[in-house]
């Protein structure tokens, strides 16, 4: 869809960026994401989502806002307690972008609802609290084939891995069991924030195809030391998710059949 | 001798009770020496928070070698190197 006066001037900044321009602020307002989960790495993705110019935006949250939230959720304000998130945070996005649309998604992400959340998008992005709906959603971009981005936070650390299916490993590469849930997970609000900024900048590559995702890459973010490390993740030949969409390696080097000398 | 780097993350790193350390070992340690080797640094909780009751490493806990993950099932085996860095990451989870 083509660009509108307002637009042009609402996004100069960006479109100046070499190899940005029309076509690619056309692509981000042509594009649909889903944001799963609106607590703080929810609240940076949405605002940035808004912020860059993603036409349709989907926010999925079945919580209301809690005054514990408001040290790391940025979106929400005080007088937000006991509001739905999406419609606090839906609240905030059309005000900051009249020009995109936000579709509030007021339900828990399950089996029977997922499919039909995130069909139609281009980019999912993972913002959950639990591995059980991280695997469920994992499950389902891969079968989809919908590019997603991972992301996590403890206390000032943080990961993320961009998960492009059929391409590169899925997070069940990296974590083959449901790791043990944890009930409050300790965590600082600006930690949140730079592994969210991270995660909406890999969702922003994956729609303009610019620069290179962390595919097979997963970013390890330790606030405390302040170290950015990137660890290789791998394929898992028997991931119980993804391995079926890829050829069986067979070894090249088949047994000798020479003989070993004398 | 072998000067060995080892990071804890996340919850390990505040069950081990402290982030990162050194660790001195004799030429042609593997793994198993360096377990030993933290074992003696941290006592007999080293164990409990670290081991499956079969004696290997949780399953949960993903062990890196200078930044790449180990997928060798016989990590115990594994020669070490003068200036290597093995870091221990427990999942994480927090959408926060």
């Amino acid at each position: 869809m083509v660009l509108n006066d307002k637009e042009k001037e609402r996004y100069t900044r960006q479109m100046i960026i070499n190899n940005w321009g029309e076509s690619t602020q056309e692509k981000l307002k042509d594009a649909t994401i889903a944001i799963i989960g609106i607590g703080g790495l929810g609240s940076v993705n949405s605002f940035y989502a808004s912020a860059v110019g993603i036409g349709h935006i989907k926010l999925v949250d079945h919580d209301v806002v809690d005054l514990s939230n408001l040290n790391r959720q940025i979106i929400h304000f005080t007088p937000d307690i006991t509001k739905k998130k999406v419609k606090s945070a839906a609240e905030k996005l059309s005000s900051l972008n009249p020009e995109i649309e936000v579709e509030p998604f007021a339900v828990e992400l399950t089996e029977e609802n997922i499919q039909d959340i995130i069909k139609d998008c281009d980019v999912v992005l993972d913002c959950l609290d639990n591995f059980h709906t991280r695997f469920l959603l994992n499950k389902t971009c891969i079968d989809l084939e919908i590019p997603y981005v991972h992301a996590a936070c403890y206390a000032f650390e943080g990961r993320v891995l961009t998960i492009l299916p059929k391409k590169g490993p899925c997070l069940q590469c990296f974590y083959p069991k449901i790791p043990k849930e944890m009930e409050t997970i300790p965590v600082v609000g600006s930690a949140v924030g730079i592994i969210a900024s991270i995660e909406i900048t890999e969702a922003i590559k994956c729609i303009t195809g610019i620069g290179k995702p962390l595919v097979g890459r997963l970013l390890i973010v330790d606030g405390e030391a302040m170290t950015f490390d990137i660890i290789n993740v791998k394929r898992h030949p028997d991931c119980p998710v993804c391995s079926k969409y890829f050829p069986k390696k067979t070894s090249r080097f088949k047994k000798s059949k020479l003989k070993p000398g004398p | 001798m072998l000067e060995i780097s080892v990071k804890f993350f996340a919850s390990l790193a505040e069950k081990i009770g402290e982030r990162e350390t050194t660790i001195l070992m004799e030429e042609g340690s593997n793994f198993q020496d360096l377990l030993e080797k933290l074992q003696q640094r941290y006592g007999e909780r080293f164990a409990q928070i670290m081991l499956q009751s079969d004696g290997n490493i949780k399953e949960i806990y993903k062990i890196l070698l200078n930044e790449k993950n180990i997928y060798d099932q016989n990590i115990f085996n594994i020669k070490l190197n003068n200036k290597d860095i093995i870091a221990f990451l427990p999942p994480i989870g927090g959408g926060c």
